[in-house]
């Protein structure tokens, strides 16, 4: 028997009454299942089906491990199906893992012994592709069955209209009354749902003239009869979905939006709330985790300390500027600061004040978490969760206790810990207890920094009317050994990013001055260790043949491909798939030109390219097929 | 008018800024809610067999 999990979200509204929002497949289950569903009910189920084989489809986006304490659970599921369900009763246990974006499942044979349960997205499934993907089509079921299930909504459409709004606007006080959103999810987290204060018919009827084709109006249920922590929040309920549309329910929960209530929002001039309080009135306002983890080191509040000490917002630093930096110990390199620890009276009596240069600022409009710290001495600091700063601490030996300096992120931080700090009036270190930490949630520009030689920045404590104190701030760990290299040497060190004479020019288009890195997708050990991470999206093969792998002209026709998935589509409009050679192909290149095309590669379809600007890229190959020029797409064709 | 009253409110506690998740338990807001899918999906049969 095939099944389903979906997640259907409700809201309660002031009169009591719960409104469908929507449904979704390819749900994540992130709570922690052993704690909410009932094994007893479920067990049953499976018992009196007489099941003695469970299949499991998923992703990792399914039932992953985040490193974000968003949600509770991670792999619970799967653990629950295996050793709560399936061991004790002795049912053989299926699992079938499946990449992220996978679009379709693979054929796995039915039978009445067997309970295949689907976690993951699959388009041709009526609930997937209809009910969860299309919000219209769910919400038009459900109107015209019964009107009160869902919010009132106002849809443009002539298979899928819905007007029943009416003359009486929905009175929240302060707050948002109605939303605009998308038609087809997902949609962009960051912007939809639009979230409006309107005031009168007349704001209604303008919201509606300026609603695009696939957006439609829904009144935004705000209820504090009920609070977890001070926070709205929606219900969702998970539900198995099996045979002729039979359900299970698994649990349900209620998951509360981010931040708690405030008395009111604020808005733009077109009575839209302003980005910060998104998450007061919405429970999604990123796009998966890659939103709100990637690695930044300061802030536009970051005062940086420059090399004549005077200071410079984070903003206003560019490229070649000189700052003030730090050497702490001789002979420690900053490459393994990850690992790196020092004692901290060695590092006192030898710290090293230097200047280094900023090589590289990457600018990123940055909203989520910011660390507020408060210190003993009453110095004030604010960064980024990822901001890596320096800490003492005690470390107990066999016979001893050990005082060292270690490396930590400002989300890593307690109160008590003890900061490493420099009096940048007298180049001398101190240390201060951390008194308190608050945290905020902001909408602001931040930055990944570049610093050589040394890698450490001072920044400048953010106290009112205070310059005394900076705190030592480890930058990005951008992998190159020297990042503005433009040549290359395999034979320093074991791996080449630092000096020689070789031009790649002709091979992937790098230019003078470009980057490369240590590490990459083919290992970290020589001769494979350069990899350029450039405008030009081109792979550095290095060692006797490293020519092999950069981009030019790659087999890249659709008939040469197996297993094609479609992974995303870039702003510039083509779309990038994931796929593999097919085995005539893969065979037949190594035996011809001994180049190797097995496993998982990246890239474009050939025949998507055809009647675009890009067709240019386009090149007939000898034997008729077509390769694609990535060097002239500007796009890395690379192996998975 | 455009406000910026609560831009960058800062909070004691790191829950504070996190999302909390609270298993139902009431019985009638759980049967409330499985009458609606079962609804649901009732329709969904019914519009395509």
């Amino acid at each position: 028997m095939r099944a389903v999990i979906i997640g259907t979200d409700f809201l309660k509204d002031t009169d009591g009454s719960f409104k469908a929002i929507e449904t979704n497949t390819n749900i994540g289950m992130d709570v922690a299942v052993n704690n909410y569903i009932d094994k007893t009910n479920f067990e049953n189920f499976i018992l009196t089906s007489s099941f003695n084989e469970i299949h499991l489809i998923y992703t990792s986006a399914n039932v992953s491990i985040t490193d974000t304490p968003r949600v509770e659970g991670d792999r619970e599921f799967l653990d629950f199906l295996l050793k709560s369900i399936c061991e004790p009763n002795e049912i053989t246990f299926v699992k079938h893992k499946l990449d992220d974006n996978s679009m379709t499942i693979p054929f796995i044979e039915d039978g009445d012994n067997k309970l295949i349960i689907r976690l993951s997205y699959d388009t041709t499934a009526l609930l997937d592709d209809t009910y969860a993907r299309d919000n219209w089509e769910f919400l038009k079921l459900m109107y015209d069955n019964s009107p009160n299930s869902i919010p009132k909504c106002y849809i443009n459409d002539a298979e899928f209209g819905i007007d029943n709004i009416g003359e009486t606007l929905r009175d929240n006080g302060n707050h948002p009354n109605y939303a605009i959103k998308k038609r087809i999810t997902p949609s962009d987290n960051k912007v939809y749902p639009k979230l409006h204060k309107l005031t009168s018919i007349e704001d209604l009827n303008n919201l509606k003239v300026l609603l695009e084709i696939d957006e439609y109006i829904q009144e935004y249920i705000y209820n504090t009869n009920e609070l977890i922590d001070n926070k709205t929040f929606h219900y969702r309920s998970v539900d198995l979905i099996y045979g002729e549309l039979n359900s299970l329910n698994l649990f349900v929960y209620e998951k509360t939006n981010i931040l708690p209530i405030v008395d009111s929002c604020d808005f733009d001039d077109d009575n839209k709330i302003l980005i910060w309080d998104r998450p007061r009135y919405l429970s999604k306002v990123f796009n998966g985790t890659a939103d709100i983890s990637v690695k930044l080191d300061a802030d536009e509040t970051t005062k940086v300390v420059m090399s004549d000490d005077t200071i410079k917002a984070a903003n206003n630093l560019n490229v070649n500027d000189l700052v003030k930096s730090i050497i702490l110990q001789d002979n420690i390199s900053f490459l393994v600061s990850d690992e790196w620890s020092g004692s901290f009276s060695n590092i006192c009596e030898n710290f090293k004040v230097t200047t280094s240069a900023v090589v590289e600022k990457d600018t990123f409009n940055y909203f989520g978490e910011i660390c507020n710290l408060t210190l003993v001495n009453g110095s004030k600091f604010s960064d980024v969760p990822h901001g890596r700063i320096y800490k003492v601490i005690e470390q107990a030996t066999e016979t001893s206790t050990e005082t060292l300096v270690v490396q930590s992120n400002y989300s890593q931080l307690k109160v008590n810990d003890r900061l490493l700090l420099i009096d940048i009036e007298t180049n001398t270190i101190e240390t201060s207890l951390i008194q308190t930490i608050e945290y905020s949630f902001e909408s602001l520009q931040a930055y990944r920094i570049n610093i050589e030689e040394s890698d450490v920045f001072l920044s400048m404590e953010e106290t009112e009317n205070k310059s005394k104190y900076a705190i030592l701030t480890h930058n990005y760990d951008y992998d190159c050994r020297i990042a503005n290299c433009d040549n290359i040497n395999y034979d320093i060190q074991g791996y080449g990013c630092t000096s020689g004479t070789v031009d790649f020019d002709y091979q992937c288009g790098v230019a003078d001055g470009a980057c490369f890195r240590y590490g990459g997708p083919y290992g970290t050990n020589p001769p494979y260790a350069c990899y350029y991470f450039g405008t030009y999206g081109c792979n550095m093969y290095g060692g006797s043949s490293w020519s092999a792998y950069c981009n030019g002209n790659k087999p890249s026709d659709k008939k040469l491909k197996k297993n094609i998935k479609y992974s995303h589509t870039l702003s510039r409009g083509f779309k990038i798939y994931t796929f593999e050679f097919i085995d005539e192909f893969v065979t037949a290149q190594k035996d011809i030109d001994n180049e190797d095309y097995s496993g998982k590669w990246q890239g474009v379809l050939a025949q998507d390219l055809l009647d675009t600007e890009y067709e240019n890229c386009l090149n007939l190959r000898e034997d008729g097929y077509f390769e694609v020029d990535y060097t002239k797409l500007n796009l890395e064709f690379k192996k998975i | 008018m455009a406000t910026e009253n609560n831009k960058g409110i800062k909070y004691p506690n790191k829950s504070d800024i996190l999302q909390k998740i609270r298993k139902v338990t009431d019985d009638s807001k759980k049967t409330t809610i499985k009458s609606i899918i079962e609804s649901f999906l009732t329709m969904v049969k019914t519009k395509h067999t």
